[in-house]
């Protein structure tokens, strides 16, 4: 009936071609996973649908009937709706206020405030979405901003959803309840595809899935008839180790000590008396829920913060000042948003590969910059960690983020610190750079490297760590060996439903 | 792919030239509105700026002042600063220029003028630091607090000169400044001071300061993402007051520079604006400090120009101010000359698909 067909689908930009020949079936009630690497053309290949970009060559059709769309609103028109990444809400007006804006009931000439709030309730409980439509937008969860965008494309009367990686800015509850909220549209009778890289996000919510890759159909199948492995490797080409666990070797002696870390902000407690230990060969993975404490213990370990108590040794040397001298002092740190704190995206992939060791020989040589030895040394770096770049001088900025996310791995690891801090190492890259990226780190930690890995994706955590801490509201609640936890005791650790006072030493 | 890179620079330099362009068309429709021959008027400028050698040298008493005050501007924005206050910073710099040319006695030359100079980069670096101290300590804004520096310089020059600094009764200046703390002339026979050599050098060294050393690095990364400076362990605080300092210092040495060089004493009032045309300057020459050279030749070109036609044919200086206002607009806007581009741009493109 109003089954959704892409045929033939070609798109150009410029000399590059984003998509070539690529045919997509939606069918009624279905949810459908779009699943590619980062620039296999998954977002391409929707905008088409959605009006925002026109095919070069192919045909769109609605319920059996060719469609041309010259803008989205001609998509809308035809019932299709698409949950942008980055949100596009008015955060000081009201849920109603923005579901309907663009479509408000009036009485006269005025609007109608009491009927939007009432129909954009009335959605609400359809779908069982428990938002408040009159809530002010900024006050809302991200989660909550999520469900907003949702009911507003269903307001303009959408029966396809598209969903451009909706989980990339969810915590993993609010992620549940994403997928919830999409069984339940479901069973509305609404059309979903969800864009993604994520397997396990795939194999747990989508019953049909399309891989692309490099801009073309490599298949699409029904989730009962794949594996994870198996749509890795349509995914990326080629065999890929999935979260293959690789133990440490041999955990040598304490490397980096830290006691009573302690940090209030507000009259409230952010980190409560936190003691770890990391030891030689060791990753020690930080698990618990995002909003935990853990932005503050990264910036306390790597001397951004200045924590209201802290004793930190790294091989056997006291830790005090600010980021210039841990930095001196052998902490790597890997931030957690390379964008803002790892990056300056403005600037070349040289004078990044540099960025906070500049100083040294032989970048610099009596406070001259020798800019032709910092080229090289980039250049090498592009090299071995395999950074897809047009060279050198191009800014970082103007590559993908998991090659960007590369350069911060490339110019940490090289510089052979004791400890590495790593933050969300592979937040927002694919599969093929997320293993490197991985074995990066397992192979820094066999040196008897110790590395501390903070990290949203728990998967992560359980596949590179060799013991896990679990930082509940700013406190180690849990620590032990990474085989001995499950996602059981793991999630009932990370939610505070339960807590286990073995404190590390 | 470098040849991507190069015409992307290509590209930014075509953009500033149509800007440049367009500006002069626009001032060209006001002439001609105004009843004069835009064509003629612009070869009158332009023969009044460069057309003979001593034209060309009271083209650089124009171009001097607004290479410091240029300089200045782009050493402040490297850092994402915005120094608004080199008006003021000039004034300052000036006075200090004045007053240690007058008053410190028995100096040999070698040791005067230097000291003058040095003075006047010193107390004028440090009415700018204070900006970014207030930045810095207590988050004040610096685009407001360096434009109300202004009149805080200003003003006390002026009630220096009009009470307790004053030469002769009624005139608000200074005493002139001792013989030892002169700039010399550049050239025979033309009033060139020499202050046009510390330009040239004040470039050079800008230059390799932002490029080559480790406080210029500073200056770029903290300019683009203070977050990931202070990732790095650059210290945000230290390098903005630090910043501010060189830039007000610059400034004060345009001051100086009109002080030792031109006037011989601090006159009320004496600077026509310098401390805002370097925005111009800047904005032009993209905050590259080699490329000051060729914005702050323009616009020195320009006024020198417009006051020799202004002699000849009483076209208001007015005029010179609207032209170069109007770059800095159209310079502002690249937007609006990409969209005047983009035609050209497209037609560019389909020839070299072809080739």
């Amino acid at each position: 009936m109003s089954q959704v067909e892409l045929r033939g689908i070609t798109k150009r930009f410029g000399p590059v071609t984003a998509l070539n020949q690529v045919d997509f079936t939606l069918n009624d009630g279905e949810i459908h996973a779009l699943l590619g690497e980062n620039g296999a053309g998954k977002t391409t290949l929707m905008k088409v649908l959605y009006g925002m970009h026109q095919p070069d060559e192919g045909e769109i059709r609605i319920g059996g009937q060719a469609k041309t769309f010259k803008n989205s609103t001609d998509a809308i028109a035809q019932g299709i709706g698409m949950v942008h990444q980055h949100f596009m809400l008015v955060p000081v007006l009201t849920v109603a206020e923005n579901i309907v804006a663009g479509k408000e009931p009036r009485r006269g000439i005025r609007f109608d405030m009491e009927r939007a709030v009432r129909e954009v309730q009335a959605l609400s409980e359809q779908y069982g979405f428990s938002v408040d439509p009159r809530a002010k937008v900024e006050q809302l969860s991200v989660g909550e901003r999520q469900r907003v965008e949702i009911l507003k494309i269903l307001y303009k009367g959408a029966n396809t959803l598209i969903f451009d990686e909706p989980t990339a800015v969810l915590t993993p509850i609010e992620v549940k309840e994403l997928f919830a909220a999409m069984r339940q549209l479901k069973a509305g009778g609404k059309s979903i595809i969800i864009i993604t890289h994520k397997l396990y996000e795939v194999m747990e919510i989508a019953d049909r899935i399309t891989v692309l890759r490099d801009g073309r159909l490599i298949g699409s199948v029904n989730r009962g008839e794949v594996t994870m492995d198996k749509l890795a490797y349509m995914m990326v080409g080629r065999q890929v180790a999935l979260n293959e666990r690789r133990p440490a070797k041999k955990i040598g002696a304490p490397l980096c000590e830290v006691r009573g870390l302690s940090y209030r902000k507000d009259g409230a407690d952010v980190l409560k008396n936190i003691s770890l230990t990391v030891h030689e060969g060791e990753i020690l993975g930080i698990a618990g829920i995002e909003g935990n404490g853990q932005t503050e213990l990264l910036e306390a370990l790597t001397g951004i913060l200045q924590p209201d108590s802290m004793e930190m040794t790294v091989a056997g040397k006291k830790l005090s000042g600010g980021a210039r001298a841990f930095l001196d002092a052998g902490v790597g740190h890997v931030p957690e948003d390379r964008m803002t704190r790892g990056l300056v995206l403005p600037l070349s992939i040289s004078e990044n590969a540099v960025l906070g060791y500049e100083k040294q020989e032989p970048f610099m040589k009596h406070g001259v910059f020798r800019w032709k030895q910092v080229r090289a040394f980039a250049d090498r770096l592009i090299e071995e960690y395999q950074i897809k770049a047009p060279g050198s001088g191009a800014a970082v900025g103007s590559l993908s983020g998991g090659n960007q996310q590369k350069v911060v791995i490339a110019r940490v690891f090289s510089q052979t610190p004791d400890f590495v801090v790593c933050a969300q190492p592979t937040r927002g890259v694919d599969i093929a750079a997320s293993e490197y990226i991985h074995n990066v780190m397992l192979d820094y930690r066999d040196k008897g490297k110790a590395v501390l890995l903070v990290s949203a994706d728990l998967d992560e955590i359980k596949a590179l760590s060799d013991n896990i801490a679990v930082l509940y509201k700013g406190e180690i609640v849990a620590q032990d060996a990474a085989e001995n936890f499950d996602d059981t005791r793991l999630g009932l650790l990370m939610t505070g439903a339960a807590r286990e006072r073995e404190v590390a030493q | 792919m470098k040849g991507k890179k190069d015409s992307a620079r290509l590209y930014g330099v075509l953009r500033t030239v149509c800007a440049l362009a367009l500006a002069l068309v626009c001032g060209g429709v006001l002439f001609w509105i105004s009843g004069y021959k835009p064509l003629q008027v612009y070869t009158l400028i332009f023969q009044g700026a460069f057309g003979s050698w001593s034209a060309f040298l009271t083209t650089l008493t124009y171009t001097v002042p607004l290479l410091f005050s240029g300089l200045a501007f782009a050493l402040a924005s490297r850092a994402s600063i915005m120094n608004l206050g080199g008006e003021g910073q000039i004034y300052v710099g000036a006075m200090t220029a004045a007053i240690v040319g007058a008053y410190v006695t028995g100096l040999p030359r070698l040791a005067h003028l230097p000291l003058s100079l040095l003075a006047a980069f010193a107390v004028a670096g440090a009415y700018g630091a204070l900006a970014g101290f207030l930045k810095v300590r207590f988050g004040a804004n610096e685009v407001i607090v360096t434009i109300m520096m202004n009149y805080l310089a200003q003003n006390f020059c002026s009630y220096l000169v009009a009470y307790p600094l004053q030469d002769s009764l009624g005139v608000p200046q200074t005493k002139q400044i001792m013989d030892s703390a002169r700039l010399g002339h550049a050239f025979e026979g033309h009033y060139l001071s020499t202050a046009l050599y510390l330009a040239l050098a004040a470039i050079v060294i800008a230059w390799f300061l932002m490029n080559k050393t480790h406080l210029g690095y500073q200056m770029k990364v903290l300019g683009c993402n203070q977050k990931a400076a202070e990732t790095a362990g650059i210290d945000y605080r230290k390098i903005t007051v630090v910043t501010m300092f060189l830039s007000a210092g610059v400034a004060g040495l345009c001051g100086a520079g009109q002080v030792l060089g031109t006037h011989f004493r601090f006159i009320e009032d004496f600077s026509t604006g310098f401390g805002f045309e370097g925005i111009a300057v800047a904005a032009l020459a993209g905050n590259n400090p080699l490329m000051i050279l060729l914005s702050g030749l323009l616009f020195g070109g320009i006024k020198s120009g417009a006051a020799q036609v202004n002699r000849v044919a009483s076209l208001p200086m007015d005029y010179v101010m609207i032209i170069q206002a109007m770059v800095v607009v159209l310079v502002a806007s690249p937007r609006l000359i990409d969209a005047i581009l983009k035609p050209l741009r497209k037609l560019a493109k389909a020839k070299g698909d072809k080739g």
